[in-house]
């Protein structure tokens, strides 16, 4: 094939992408009988279902080992990884032709993926939060820095394929409706003072604390401030961050979302907050989702409905602050001393796959809002079949930037303590600010709100 | 993002200290993962943490809200109690609105 085709990483990754996503659409229309179907004409609403969720799995959750639960995830795990490595080597092959064996290096990391998610899913790790990027991560510095990474596998290491792909699948599951789940008190909790701690906290890595990086300093103010590692894998991208910088901000980030975890639930009881403005506090400061559903469980069922639907609204910033970041980056950050670059140079510098992303939101929204049982079809075609496809990539994309890094040039990020001074000045304004806006919304403008939310 | 790491790490040698160092460190990992961890996992306290999240349908390790079911599930019940009271949560005390409409 020519060699002298030459696709970019991101035109790759919206191509994988937009292949896993065309694929879980599709199957999930022919599978549950498409719109013509009698439910439908009858007025019914379709009952629609993925075949791909028993085709494409991840490990189970286990407590001894990891088949207590059977075999079928393991052939679930091996049907991703097929259609991981089949999609991924042809588009390679198409956008690339001199890269005709990639499928020999994506196997390997596929493989070091699954050992990392078998790892994450035993029961006591999960109950922690110790997610799967942490031991992807670990899995990957372990190699390198032992025996190191042979040819083959190195060929495999394609964090920016992987990640983007990820990211562009996440797209699928932004949907701008839930914007507005919980009405104004929602939004100025999860959409007023996220951004302002983001700002604020940049503002003072920058000014004050003078981070050398700005783009671990934008890193980290993210994940701190929308929603842990999957914000800090888009803004990352977004802002060409190194990988030693993400891999830095994601493990503050765990280290001070375990922590967090457990200690809000009984400090919220001690101060004697109630559960609606105890759950905003929880949702609107705890990095990662699932903790955040952890935290506010332990504080009543009310509390976790909050806890939970404020994450998700921060979760639905993720576009928005990659979108804003990236542009921010390419007319602000990146441009040559005193000279403003026109529309065709942010252009050529802009990292595409953010469109591939805002694309995937806006088509599933569309599809929410508009379709006879929109949420339902979405569910299907997003918990059946692009979910699991992008847990894998970011997996893979872990385990490719833990092969890729020296703990050397790691320990180097951390020196001088910033990154963490930088997160703890950062979080405290967050919880400041959290905790306040949850009393002004619930308990001074929108009492109302509360009492519903109570009832 | 680009690649900091200066050096190729594929030219690092498969020496037998790198061998035995890895060996090493997955002997630890099975003992951890398949001893101490479960060992903590049958203890009342945190088998009784576990048992109640998993029944709340919780993945404390969830990375978006879409990767639990309990995202879903208390998503739909606030916007149920949003649309059935939408002057509770789109209606500003002092401006006297109801914001009809809104939940529609």
């Amino acid at each position: 094939m020519s060699e002298s085709r030459r696709f970019s990483e991101d035109l790759l990754a919206m191509l994988v992408a937009g292949t896993v996503l065309s694929v879980s659409l599709l199957v999930t229309v022919l599978e549950s009988g498409g719109v013509f179907s009698e439910s439908v004409v009858s007025g019914g609403g379709p009952s629609w279902r993925n075949p791909m969720k028993s085709l494409v799995l991840l490990p189970a959750a286990w407590e001894v080992h990891p088949f207590e639960s059977g075999w079928e995830w393991l052939r679930g795990a091996a049907g991703a990884g097929l259609l991981i490595t089949v999609v991924m080597s042809a588009v390679m092959w198409l956008g690339r032709g001199s890269e005709v064996r990639f499928w020999q290096p994506c196997v390997r990391v596929f493989l070091l993926s699954l050992l990392a998610y078998v790892l994450a899913e035993q029961k006591v790790v999960k109950y922690y939060g110790l997610e799967y990027a942490l031991w992807a991560l670990l899995i990957g510095l372990l190699i390198s820095n032992t025996i190191g990474v042979s040819k083959v596998l190195s060929a495999g290491a394609r964090t920016e394929l992987y990640m983007k792909t990820g990211l562009v699948l996440l797209g699928a599951e932004v949907l701008f409706g839930k914007l507005l789940a919980l009405g104004l008190p929602g939004i100025c909790v999860s959409w007023v003072v996220t951004p302002v701690v983001l700002i604020v906290t940049f503002w003072f890595g920058q000014r004050v604390l003078r981070m050398e990086s700005a783009a671990l300093n934008m890193v980290i103010s993210a994940d701190m401030s929308v929603c842990g590692v999957s914000a800090a894998i888009a803004t990352a991208a977004a802002c060409r961050a190194k990988k030693e910088e993400l891999t830095t901000a994601v493990g503050i980030s765990l280290a001070f979302t375990v922590m967090m975890m457990v200690a809000m639930p009984p400090l919220i009881q001690a101060m004697g907050l109630g559960p609606v403005v105890g759950g905003a506090w929880v949702g609107g400061t705890i990095d990662s989702t699932g903790a955040v559903g952890a935290a506010g469980a332990m504080l009543g069922k009310e509390a976790e409905v909050v806890a939970t639907t404020i994450k998700m609204i921060q979760n639905m910033l993720i576009g928005v602050v990659a979108f804003g970041v990236a542009v921010y980056w390419v007319t602000c950050v990146e441009r040559t001393a005193g000279v403003r670059p026109d529309v065709s140079e942010i252009w050529r510098r802009f990292p595409r796959f953010i469109l591939g992303f805002l694309g995937a939101s806006v088509l599933v929204s569309v599809l929410y809002e508009n379709l006879s049982g929109g949420p339902d079809f979405v569910k299907a075609v997003v918990d059946g079949g692009t979910k699991t496809v992008r847990s894998w990539c970011f997996c893979m994309a872990f385990v490719s930037i833990g092969l890729e890094t020296n703990l050397r040039t790691l320990a180097k990020f951390l020196r001088g303590g910033k990154p963490l001074t930088l997160y703890v000045c950062g979080q405290l304004l967050n919880l400041v600010l959290s905790l306040l806006m949850s009393l002004l919304m619930f308990e001074v403008v929108f009492p109302g709100a509360a009492d519903v939310l109570r009832k | 993002m680009s690649c900091a790491s200066e050096r190729d790490l594929s030219a690092v040698a498969t020496s037998r200290g790198g061998w035995l160092r890895l060996w090493v460190v997955s002997v630890l990992l099975t003992l951890v993962w398949c001893g101490v961890l479960p060992a903590l996992g049958r203890r009342p306290g945190v088998r009784e943490r576990i048992e109640f999240l998993e029944g709340r349908g919780i993945n404390p390790s969830a990375k978006f809200f879409t990767e639990q079911e309990a995202g879903w599930r208390n998503a739909a019940e606030v916007e149920r109690r949003v649309r059935a009271n939408p002057e509770a949560f789109w209606g500003l005390p002092w401006s006297g609105l109801g914001v009809e409409g809104r939940g529609d």
